[in-house]
């Protein structure tokens, strides 16, 4: 496939379904049909669906219009897929004997991918592999959590699904070596647009941790549009990063949708570093009785950047728990949103919930919306919840000047020491390193 | 090392010191006593460049230099230490990393080369022998969830590693139990020396029972009203801070 192949999307939503038209013309995939069905079902809900605007109370302080009115390339066919790996070592955390696969512009990288001596039973591959077959948990999983039907972002996803990560954790497996999926975007002429989306499913009693970092060598715009569906079967434990290093004028909007079975543990971390606007959407049922989540955040929000972090835990049945911890320090002109839900059904009693936000605001033209909020249908709960949108206390200021510190030095002190609780919960060392090097960093430089 | 000549401050538009002279030399201890709400702490504060304090009048003379024109950090450096009353916490930074930062600005400023980690944690957990602390402390965030005796050992930790010329302890006995007293008390008279003035500020005796100072001053209503020496603290004890009041202070 050549240049004269790339496809011109947006404004017009229209263009989407030109776009798939042709999309699937000249895809020679050898695709099952279940999966073409799917696609054919989710374009068809994007000429229903609307893009969201501030009036839609999910979106309230989410403007997309900037994303939706940009023309986009829609990368058929990858312009690079020869990445020299030192372009890609940074973003390792130091660890490249860790299994990862590596998507440049959304397309498979088999080069730069690593799967290795992964332990019997753990399948670890490119989604378009699985979407060939009519076998297997692909079929019975994927679309089944994020469902196309409700949000324009996810059907679009949805109907131009083509890569990325299929995982899979064998029934009691214990894997120390986390996951790492990677999408890097690098530089073109055009504006790229990718649908990154993973499917990953942790059976029975299974231990394991997946990293999804989006990151880029690119300054130019370009739009992620990602999907991820994450399964905890009976008893499973896993932990989910999310690690937003995008390009400074790019877009990104992601939807992990979580569901998780009886006895399962989910923690995650959620961590924006980059991007111009980067939404997140974390919904987790707790499907069964004794789930527990434990969802963190952290985000850096600077200059012209706008971070929303979106969360929504579901408690159908009785004694879950659930957590959040989202912080964000924000200067420049900076905005951030926490709009954090728990929703509570009828059935779910004996539920034990807790939500904080945690904002700090560096510079006047910085703002924090936070909105943590409980929807309670049952009575005998346990649901607690804080926000917090303030400066740095200048009394800890003056306690580290006192000590000789410099002002500035003793500011970033206190920025680091408010962004620590989050960063020393992840149990990845080397995750908790880095972030803690590139928290090290940033705040020296001031 | 220290002169204090008719120094007024006012906080939020309210006068609390009224015209304080006093004279440190060095290696001198001076105890500062007086009720609740008498200024010491105000005092001690102003002496480190807390900003939240406004000086109306007077000057601090500090090794012969004025001492209010410069930013907290200078005063540190240059050999000023505030032992706080209520030690602020600093959730997330732990007390090994705060104190090398401490320390490496303070080297810098000599124009010394950086401590490393290493040298680093080998001297503090040296210090912390002389305070009785356990190396626990190395990794837990500053003050944050120590008791209060733990609070006051780690201010006189890190005086003991930043090496003041002019230490000023702001009711570092309070709070405190007998041992821990004890301790503390222990800890400051080793750091006693001729070259080190100590500014002891304490609402009690006690403290100059442990640590005995060369004089004794007391403050009332943002004024000194009696100077002495170390016997003046017993016979306030005895007679309680009425006895040096000024009649006309009493009536408010």
């Amino acid at each position: 496939m050549n240049d004269k192949m790339t496809i011109q999307i947006g404004p017009d939503k229209k263009n989407y379904e030109d776009a798939f038209k042709i999309f699937e013309s000249v895809s020679e995939r050898e695709t099952a049909s279940w999966f073409r069905e799917h696609k054919a079902a989710a374009i068809s809900r994007v000429a229903q669906l609307d893009f969201p605007t501030r009036k839609n109370e999910d979106w309230k302080y989410t403007d997309v219009s900037p994303i939706v009115a940009n023309t986009y390339r829609f990368p058929l066919k990858p312009a690079i897929n020869d990445l020299p790996f030192a372009r890609i070592e940074p973003f390792l955390f130091g660890q490249s004997d860790w299994p990862r696969l590596v998507f440049i512009n959304g397309v498979f990288s088999g080069q730069l991918s690593q799967t290795a001596g992964l332990p019997s039973g753990v399948k670890v591959c490119n989604l378009r592999e699985v979407l060939r077959t009519d076998n297997g948990f692909p079929r019975q999983q994927l679309n089944r959590y994020a469902l196309p039907e409700k949000r324009i972002f996810t059907a679009l996803n949805a109907a131009f699904t083509d890569e990325g990560a299929c995982v899979y954790f064998p029934p009691g497996l214990e894997i120390q070596q986390p996951v790492h999926l990677i999408y890097v975007t690098v530089p073109s002429e055009d504006k790229i647009l990718v649908h990154p989306r993973n499917l990953v499913i942790a059976d029975k009693g299974a231990r394991a941790a997946v990293i999804e970092s989006f990151v880029s060598v690119s300054e130019s715009a370009y739009f992620n549009n990602a999907v991820s569906e994450i399964v905890l079967e009976e008893g499973a434990r896993l932990d989910y990063y999310k690690m937003i290093r995008e390009g400074p004028s790019a877009f990104h909007i992601g939807t992990t949708e979580v569901c998780q079975h009886r006895s399962t543990l989910f923690s995650s971390c959620t961590i924006n570093l980059g991007g111009r606007i980067a939404r997140s959407d974390l919904h987790v049922d707790l499907a069964e009785e004794g789930a527990e989540c434990s969802l963190d955040g952290l985000y850096l929000v600077t200059e012209n950047q706008h971070v929303d972090n979106y969360i929504l835990v579901d408690h159908p049945k009785p004694r879950g728990t659930s957590r959040q911890l989202y912080k964000g320090i924000l200067d420049g002109k900076g905005t951030s949103v926490f709009y954090g839900k728990v929703f509570v059904h009828p059935d779910a009693q004996k539920t034990d919930a807790i939500q904080t936000n945690k904002n700090l605001l560096l510079t006047e033209g910085a703002s924090a919306y936070t909105r943590p909020q409980f929807e309670i249908y049952a009575d005998d709960v346990k649901c607690t919840h804080g926000a917090a949108v303030g400066q740095l206390d200048e009394e800890a200021v003056f306690y580290l000047k006192s000590r000789g510190i410099g002002e500035a030095r003793a500011r970033n002190l206190l920025c680091y020491g408010f962004a620590s609780e989050v960063v020393n919960r992840i149990r990845q060392e080397p995750v908790r390193r880095e972030l803690d090097r590139v928290m090290l960093a940033k705040f020296e430089e001031a | 090392m220290l002169e204090v000549k008719n120094l007024r401050v006012s906080v939020e538009g309210k006068e609390i010191l009224k015209g304080i002279d006093l004279t440190v030399r060095p290696g001198e201890v001076h105890a500062i006593m007086g009720p609740n709400g008498s200024g010491k702490s105000t005092f001690a504060q102003v002496l480190a460049g807390n900003a939240a304090f406004t000086v109306t009048a007077g000057e601090v003379l500090y090794e012969g230099q004025n001492l209010l024109e410069k930013a907290p950090e200078v005063r540190a450096r240059e050999g000023v230490f505030l032992a706080f009353q209520y030690p602020t916490e600093i959730a997330g930074v732990s007390n090994a990393y705060f104190l090398r930062a401490a320390v490496n600005d303070l080297r810098a400023a000599q124009g010394l080369e950086a401590i490393d980690a290493m040298d680093f944690l080998e001297l503090m957990k040296e210090k912390m022998k002389i305070v009785e602390m356990d190396e626990s402390f190395v990794a837990r965030p500053v003050n944050e969830g120590y008791s209060g005796g733990e609070k006051k050992r780690n201010e006189i930790l890190q005086m003991a590693i930043l090496e003041p010329k002019l230490a000023i302890l702001d009711e570092t006995d309070s709070g405190l139990d007998i041992d821990a007293l004890k301790i503390v008390s222990a800890g400051v008279n080793r750091l006693r020396s001729p070259k080190r003035s100590i500014l002891l500020v304490t609402h009690y005796q006690r403290l100059l029972n442990y640590i005995v100072p060369d004089y004794v001053h007391v403050l009332v209503d943002g004024k000194i009203v009696k100077s002495g020496g170390k016997d003046l603290a017993f016979q306030l004890e005895e007679k309680g801070y009425d006895w040096v009041r000024e009649p006309g202070a009493m009536k408010k």
